[in-house]
C-alpha cells in the first residue's frame, strides 16, 4: 500500500515537471521573432516571398500562451507535432530512433557498471598502493577526455589508419540491405536482437563490428565516475564496524570483500546508475553524431542546431518523463538495498 | 578562519574574471549595427549606400581573385551581374569590377561630398555562423578598407575605416534580412527555377524582388525595362534589352557579386559518363553509367550492381507538386520523368522525353502543343495516357503548396498577376491544359513564355503521375469539388504523394528511411537498359565518413564540400570533373535604407 | 573543520594531487603570459586568431606556425594559448555564478523549508530532467552562437546540482546544537546562516566546483565543437577541433596527414579537465570526513 501510493505521488510531480520545462523551452523560441521562426520553414531563399503566408498559418505571431496552449491541446490530441529534420511526426520520431540508442545502452551500460565496480573495488582493496593510483589516474584521465575528440581519434586510428576496420553507421551497405529485404524481419530495430532472432549470423557480427568504437566513446567517460563511487563507498564499508568483527572472525580478506563489503557498497552505485543514465543520455548525443549512428540523441542534436522546435519539445517531453521513471525505480531500488532507508525519507 | 578563506576565494574567482581582459568576443552587439548611426567615424547613417560612390569604392575594394583562389579553392568565376553564364540572356561583354584600391579611394573620395572619406566610417558586417566563404568575403572587405586607412599618407589609421565581423545564427540572418532590415550589408545566394535572366534580374533588381526590395533598390521605370525584357518575342532585341540591365547593374552597383560557383563531382573509377547539366549543379543529376574495359566487359566493383551515394540533405517530399528544395528534387529525376529535358548541357535547347516533340508553338492563341509518347508504363504497370498528363500539371495548381514551386505554372499558364490558386479560378486552371486526342494544348499567358515554360518543364515539378492512381490514393480526385481537401497542404506528410511514389522513370522506390537512407529499384518495365538495379542515397552528415567510404568502394559518388577539393586531387583511383558550371550566384547586398523605411 | 595547513600537507603527500596543481599551475602562467607569448597583431581583438591566407587546407606545423594551421589558415599555436584564457574565463564565471546562485537558492532552501523548499526543489527538478547538453544547445541556438551565450546556457544547467547541495549540507547542519544556541541567543537567521551553517557546507561545494570546472570546459568545447560556441577563428580549444572535423582523415597515402590539427587542441583540454579533475579528487580524498586523517 505504502509503496503503491507513494510510486502514484512521484508520477504526479511528473505533471509541473513537465509543465515546467515545455514552458522553458518553448519561451526560449519566443527569443526569436515570428520571422526568424518562420525562416524555419523554408530551404532555400527561393521560398522567402511567402514568409507572411507561413506566419499566418501557423500563427507565429500570436501571443506566446496562445501558441503554448495550441501546442499542449495538439499534445492532448496524442499530436506532439511535425519534426521538420526528419520529416515525420514527432512521435514516429522517438519510436524510430529509440532503438538505435538502446542498441548502444544495452552494451555501454553493463560494460560502465562491471568495468566500474571491478576497477573500484580492486583500488579500494589495495588503497594508496601502486594498483590503486594507475587505476585511479587512468579512470580520471577517461573521465577527463572530451567524448566528441575520443571519438575522432579513434575514428581517425580504426577507421582511417587501419583502412575501414571499425566503420560508423549501424550496419554495412549489404548488410542494410538484406536487413531492409523480405528476408529478414525487424522485430525490434535493435540490429543484434534482430539478428539473433532472425537466426543471422553474418549481420550479428556486421552489427557488433558497428558498434565496438560508439560504445567504447561512450563507456570510457563514465568508466571513471563509478569507479571513483565504488572505490569511496568501498573504503567507507571496509572501515565499518562489521567488517572489524568479520576479519576478527578470521574469514579470509577476499571473503570480507567480496561477500561483506561489496554488498553494502552497491547501495550508492545504485544511485548511480541514475546518474550514469544521465550522463549517457548526454554522451549519445556526440558519440551518435560521430559515428553516424542514428538513434535519439543524433536526432535530437539535429533538432536543437536547426531549430526544429517541435522535435524539440517532443525530446524534452521524453526525456524528461524516462528521468523521473529511472529516479523513480531508482529510489525504489534503494530502499530494497538498504532496510535503514524507508519510502519518502531522506533522499537526495 | 573559514570566512577569510570564503572571502579569499570569491575574490580570487572576481579578480581572474575580471582581469581577463574582456573576453567577449563574439559579444551580441546591440540591433544596429552602424555604431553611432551618423557621418562622424563612429558610425554610418542609415542611408549611407544609397550614394553610389561608396558602392561603387566598396566593389572596387573587393579582392575577387583572392577571394575565388582561396576562399573558394579556384572553383569560381567573377560575374559582373547577377546573371550568370548558362542562363539565357547571359552577356559575355557585360562590364564587372576589377580590383583597383586607386579607384576605390577615388570613389569614396566623392562620395557624400567628400565626408566619407574624411570622416571615416564604422559599421559591422555579419555572416551566418558556419560558413567560412562568407567569413572570409567579410573579413577580406574589413582588412582592406583597414589597409586603405593604414596606408594613405592623409590618414595612417588602420582604424579610421572600420568594419567589423560578426556571426549570427542562419535563421537570425534571414529574420534580419526579411524582416528588421538592420544589416548594413548581407550575403546571400540565388539558384535558378528556371535557366533564363529574368529569373535572377527580379530578384536582383526589381522593386519588389525577393532581394532588392530589403535593399531598398529598385524603381517603376526600372521594373518597366525589366518586363520589357521578358515579354520581348524577338530574341535578337530582347538579348540587347538584357545586356542594357546587365549594363544597368554594374552602373549602379547594389551588390558586389563575388562569384558563379564552379563545382567538381567526384566518383569512383567505374562511374562514369554522366551527363551534367548547369541546372542541376546542386546535385549529380542525372543516369549515370559504367565504365567499361577495354573489351567491353563490366569491370567488377564491390557493392556490383548498386549505385551509391553519400548525401548531406534528406528529401523534404517526394510529391513532385510540392519539391522545391534539392534534396528533394534529386530524387525525383530517377522516380519520375517530365515531358521534356535539357539537351546536353544546353539550357535552351531541349529533348523530348514522355513528349514525342519538344512543344509546337503557335501564336493564335498562344499555345504549345506537345504530342504524348506511346507505350510508356507507370510502376504500377499502367499506360500513360494525355490524361494523366493533364492532371499531373492541374493536380500541382490545385495542390498550390504554400512557399512552393506552382507559382511557375500560375504565371506562365494564367496571367502576370496570378500567383497562386487564390488569385484565380478553377475553370481558368481546367483551361490552361487540354487533351487533344494524343496532344496536351498548353495556354500560355504570353507568346514570351515559351522558352522560359519549357524550361520550367524540365524541373522535377512538371513530373508526370498517374491520374487513376492518384485518385485511389485519395489525391485531389479530379473535380472542382475536391479541390478543398488538398489545397494548400500545411505539411509535407499532409500529401498523398509524399512517401509513396508512381512514376515512368527507370527506378522506383523501396525504401524511405527519414534521415537515413532512400532506395531505389530497377523498373523492369523502363523503355530503355537500365544500368543498375539499386541506387542508394544515404545521408551521411560526417565528411570523414563520406570520404573513406568514397575511397573503400563502399560508395560510388560523395558530396565534397568545397573546402576539401584540393586534398581529394591528390587520391588515385578516381574519376574528378572539375570546373562544372553552376547557376548560382552568391553576393553582397548594399542596403540603402538600413532599418527599414521610416514607418 | 579541517586546518588549512594540514590540508596543504595532505595535497603534497598526495602525487595526484601534486600532479594536478601542477598542470593548472602550468595553465594559468601560459593564460597570464599570453600576451607575451603569442602576441596579438594590431587593433583586433586579441582572441581572434590571426590568420595567414584564406585557403581551406590545413598546413603542417613549420617554423612559422609552430603547432601549424587549421582549416582557414588559422594559427594553432596562438590559438591554444589564447585559447587557455577563454578556458580560465568560461570556467570560472560559470562556476563562480553558479555557485553564487546555488549558494543563495540553496540556503534559502535549507534553512527555511516548507513552501520555498518545494517551489525551488521542484524548479531545480525541472531542469535536471533535461539533458544538460540539449538544453546547452536550444539555448545557444536561440541567443546566438558566442561564447557569452555557451556561458549563459551552462550556468543555467548547472546551477540545479549546487543548490541541491547547499541545501542538504544546510539540513545536516540545521539541526546541530550550536544552531540551536545561536538562535537562543537571538542570531537572526540570516546571521546564523552565513556565519554557521554555510561554511561547513563550503567543503563539499569547492570540491564539486573544482571538479565542475573541468566539465564546464568540455561542454563548453563540445558546444563549441558543434558549432554553437565561439564564432570561427575565436580562440577557444572546442572551436579549433571543430575546424579539424573535415580533415581526420588524410589522404590515403598518409592518413594521418592533418593529426596536428585534431590532436594539438584536444590535447590541451585534455590536460587542462585532467589538472582540476586530479585536484578535485585530491580534494575529495582530503575534505570527505569520512575518509579523513588515514
Amino acid at each position: 500500500m505504502e509503496l503503491r501510493s507513494y510510486i502514484i505521488r512521484r508520477l504526479l510531480l511528473l505533471i509541473p515537471v513537465l509543465f515546467g520545462v515545455t514552458v522553458f523551452i518553448f519561451g526560449i523560441t519566443m527569443l526569436f521573432s515570428p520571422i526568424e521562426r518562420a525562416s524555419l520553414y523554408i530551404r532555400s531563399a527561393r521560398q522567402m516571398g511567402d514568409i507572411p503566408a507561413i506566419i499566418a498559418t501557423y500563427g507565429l505571431d500570436q501571443p506566446f500562451w496562445v501558441q503554448y496552449g495550441t501546442w499542449i491541446s495538439q499534445v492532448f490530441h496524442g499530436n506532439l507535432g511535425w519534426s521538420s529534420v526528419v520529416n515525420m511526426p514527432v512521435w514516429d520520431a522517438i519510436w524510430n530512433f529509440l532503438p538505435a540508442t538502446l542498441e548502444l545502452a544495452i552494451f555501454a551500460t553493463p560494460l560502465i557498471i562491471l568495468m566500474g565496480v571491478f576497477l573500484g573495488t580492486r583500488a579500494a582493496a589495495h588503497k594508496d598502493r601502486p594498483l590503486d593510483h594507475v587505476t585511479r589516474v587512468g579512470a580520471i584521465a577517461g573521465w577527463s577526455l572530451p567524448t566528441f575528440w575520443l571519438g575522432l581519434m579513434l575514428l581517425m586510428v580504426f577507421y582511417g589508419l587501419f583502412r575501414g576496420l571499425l566503420p560508423p553507421d549501424r550496419l554495412s551497405f549489404p548488410m542494410n540491405l538484406l536487413v531492409n529485404s523480405a528476408d529478414f524481419v525487424r522485430y525490434t530495430r535493435i540490429n543484434t536482437i534482430d539478428a539473433i532472432l532472425n537466426l543471422n549470423g553474418p549481420v550479428l557480427l556486421d552489427a557488433l563490428r558497428h558498434l565496438i568504437l560508439p560504445v567504447i566513446t561512450l563507456s570510457v567517460v563514465n568508466v571513471a565516475f563509478i569507479m571513483r563511487l565504488m572505490r569511496s563507498s568501498m573504503l567507507e564499508s571496509l572501515g565499518k564496524g562489521y567488517i572489524l568483527t568479520a576479519r576478527a572472525k578470521g574469514l579470509s580478506e577476499r571473503v570480507v570483500v567480496n561477500k561483506h563489503a561489496r554488498r553494502n557498497a552497491l547501495i550508492p552505485v545504485i544511485t548511480v546508475s541514475g546518474y550514469v543514465f544521465a550522463a549517457m543520455a548526454n554522451g549519445v548525443v556526440i558519440t551518435e553524431t560521430i559515428f553516424t549512428f542514428k538513434g535519439i540523441g543524433w536526432w535530437a542534436a539535429l533538432a536543437a542546431t536547426r531549430l526544429d522546435i517541435a522535435g524539440v519539445l517532443g525530446f524534452a517531453l521524453f526525456n524528461a518523463v524516462l528521468f523521473v521513471l529511472v529516479n523513480l525505480v531508482v529510489d525504489i531500488l534503494y530502499t530494497r538495498v538498504d532496510p535503514r532507508v524507508r519510502l519518502g525519507g531522506v533522499m537526495q | 578562519m573559514t570566512k577569510k578563506l570564503i572571502v579569499t576565494i570569491v575574490a580570487l574567482i572576481g579578480i581572474i574574471a575580471m582581469v581577463l581582459p574582456g573576453c567577449d568576443g563574439g559579444e551580441p552587439l546591440p540591433s544596429i549595427y552602424i555604431g553611432s548611426g551618423a557621418l562622424d567615424g563612429n558610425g554610418v547613417p542609415v542611408d549611407f549606400f544609397s550614394d553610389v560612390h561608396v558602392r561603387k569604392a566598396f566593389c572596387y575594394a573587393f579582392d575577387y581573385d583572392t577571394y575565388i583562389a582561396e576562399a573558394l579553392s579556384g572553383q569560381g568565376v567573377q560575374r559582373g551581374s547577377p546573371v550568370v553564364e548558362g542562363l539565357y540572356g547571359y552577356d559575355s561583354d557585360a562590364p564587372m569590377y576589377e580590383y583597383d584600391l586607386d579607384e576605390a579611394v577615388a570613389e569614396m573620395k566623392l562620395a557624400w561630398d567628400g565626408d566619407a572619406w574624411d570622416k571615416g566610417f564604422k559599421f559591422t558586417l555579419l555572416y551566418n555562423a558556419g560558413n567560412l566563404p562568407r567569413k572570409t568575403a567579410c573579413e577580406m572587405v574589413s582588412e582592406k578598407w583597414a589597409y586603405i586607412g593604414a596606408t594613405d599618407p592623409d590618414i595612417l589609421d588602420g582604424e579610421h575605416f572600420q568594419v567589423s565581423v560578426q556571426a549570427l545564427a542562419w535563421p537570425t540572418i534571414l529574420g534580419k534580412i526579411f524582416g528588421a532590415r538592420d544589416m548594413p550589408m548581407f550575403q546571400i545566394g540565388w539558384m535558378p527555377d528556371y535557366p533564363h535572366a529574368d529569373n535572377f534580374i527580379v530578384p536582383f533588381m526589381h522593386s519588389a524582388g525577393t532581394f532588392s526590395y530589403f535593399q531598398g533598390y529598385g524603381d517603376s521605370a526600372l521594373d518597366a525595362q525589366i518586363a520589357a525584357a521578358f515579354q520581348d518575342t524577338n530574341p535578337t532585341t530582347q538579348l540587347v534589352k538584357y545586356a542594357a540591365l546587365q549594363q544597368r547593374y554594374y552602373d549602379d552597383a547594389p551588390g558586389i557579386v563575388l562569384a558563379q560557383p564552379l563545382v567538381r563531382r567526384y566518383f569512383t573509377q567505374h562511374v562514369t559518363g554522366f551527363y551534367y547539366n548547369p541546372c542541376e549543379s546542386s546535385y549529380p543529376g542525372d543516369i549515370f553509367y559504367l565504365t567499361k574495359a577495354d573489351n567491353g566487359d563490366d569491370i567488377p566493383y564491390k557493392n556490383a550492381g548498386s549505385l551509391i551515394e553519400l548525401t548531406i540533405g534528406d528529401a523534404e517530399s517526394l510529391d513532385p507538386a510540392w519539391q522545391y528544395d534539392n534534396a528533394s528534387l534529386e530524387q525525383s529525376r530517377h522516380i519520375y520523368e517530365t515531358l521534356i529535358y535539357y539537351s546536353g548541357n544546353s539550357t535552351d535547347t531541349f529533348d523530348p522525353i514522355l513528349a514525342t516533340n519538344t512543344g509546337e508553338f503557335s501564336a493564335t492563341n498562344n499555345t504549345l502543343r506537345f504530342t504524348i509518347r506511346e507505350g510508356v508504363t507507370f510502376h504500377s504497370g499502367n499506360n500513360m495516357t494525355p490524361e494523366d498528363v493533364e492532371y499531373s500539371f492541374e493536380r500541382a495548381m490545385c495542390q498550390d503548396r504554400p512557399g512552393g514551386p506552382i507559382w511557375m505554372f500560375y504565371q506562365a499558364l494564367i496571367g502576370e498577376d496570378v500567383w497562386s490558386y487564390d488569385d484565380t479560378t478553377y475553370a481558368a486552371i481546367d483551361a490552361s491544359v487540354e487533351v487533344d486526342g494524343q496532344d496536351v494544348v498548353f495556354t500560355l499567358s504570353g507568346a514570351y513564355w515559351e522558352l522560359p515554360f519549357k524550361q520550367v518543364l524540365c524541373g522535377g515539378w512538371a513530373s508526370i503521375v498517374e491520374k487513376q492512381w492518384c485518385i485511389d490514393k485519395d489525391d485531389w480526385d479530379g473535380t472542382e469539388v475536391g479541390i478543398a481537401d488538398v489545397l494548400h497542404p500545411l505539411l509535407p506528410g499532409d500529401t498523398a504523394l509524399f512517401d509513396e511514389c508512381n512514376g515512368t522513370g527507370p527506378w522506383k522506390l523501396s525504401l524511405w528511411e527519414s534521415g537515413v537512407q532512400i532506395v531505389k529499384v530497377k523498373y523492369d518495365g523502363y523503355r530503355a537498359p537500365v544500368p543498375f538495379d539499386n541506387v542508394v542515397y544515404k545521408i551521411v552528415e560526417e565528411w570523414s565518413s563520406r570520404k573513406l567510404s568514397l575511397l573503400a568502394g563502399d560508395a560510388d559518388i560523395v558530396y565534397v564540400p568545397g573546402t576539401n577539393f584540393d586534398e581529394m586531387d591528390t587520391e588515385e583511383g578516381l574519376n574528378i570533373f572539375k570546373n562544372l558550371p553552376s547557376l548560382s550566384i552568391d553576393a553582397f547586398f548594399f542596403n540603402m535604407i538600413i532599418g527599414g523605411p521610416a514607418e | 573543520m579541517t586546518d588549512w595547513k594540514f590540508m596543504a600537507r595532505q595535497l603534497a603527500r598526495n602525487p595526484l594531487s601534486l600532479i594536478g596543481i601542477i598542470i593548472i599551475f602550468i595553465f594559468v602562467i601560459l593564460a597570464i603570459f599570453a600576451p607575451l607569448i603569442a602576441p596579438p597583431q594590431g587593433y583586433r581583438d586579441p582572441y581572434m586568431i590571426p590568420r595567414d591566407g584564406y585557403s581551406a587546407t590545413p598546413q603542417p606545423p613549420s617554423e612559422e606556425h609552430i603547432f601549424g594551421t587549421t582549416e582557414g589558415q588559422y594559427d594553432i599555436f596562438y590559438g591554444v594559448i589564447w585559447g587557455t584564457r577563454s578556458a580560465f574565463h568560461v570556467g570560472l564565471v560559470v562556476i563562480g555564478i553558479v555557485v553564487v546562485i546555488g549558494i543563495v537558492l540553496g540556503s534559502l532552501a535549507g534553512y527555511f523549508g516548507g513552501v520555498i523548499d518545494e517551489v525551488i526543489m521542484r524548479i531545480t527538478d525541472i531542469f535536471l530532467a533535461f539533458p544538460a547538453l540539449i538544453l546547452a544547445m536550444a539555448i545557444v541556438t536561440v541567443i546566438g552562437p558566442s561564447l557569452k551565450s555557451v556561458m549563459i546556457a551552462l550556468i543555467v544547467v548547472s546551477w540545479p546540482s549546487y543548490a541541491r547541495l547547499i541545501r542538504g549540507d544546510i539540513l545536516q547542519v540545521r539541526e546541530e546544537d550550536y544552531i540551536e544556541a545561536s538562535r537562543g541567543l537571538g542570531a537572526s537567521s540570516a546571521r546564523v546562516i552565513i556565519r554557521h551553517a554555510l561554511p561547513n557546507a563550503i567543503y563539499p561545494t569547492l570540491i564539486m566546483a573544482s571538479l565542475d570546472i573541468g566539465a564546464v570546459v568540455l561542454s563548453a568545447a563540445a558546444l563549441s565543437f558543434l558549432g554553437l560556441g565561439a564564432p570561427e577563428g575565436y580562440a577557444d580549444w572546442g572551436q579549433l577541433t571543430s575546424f579539424a572535423r573535415n580533415w581526420i582523415v588524410g589522404p590515403t597515402a598518409e592518413p594521418l596527414k592533418y593529426w596536428f590539427a585534431v590532436t594539438i587542441p584536444g590535447l590541451f583540454i585534455l590536460f587542462f579537465v585532467l589538472g582540476w579533475n586530479l585536484l578535485g579528487d585530491a580534494f575529495r580524498d582530503i575534505l570527505d570526513p569520512r575518509l579523513a586523517r588515514r
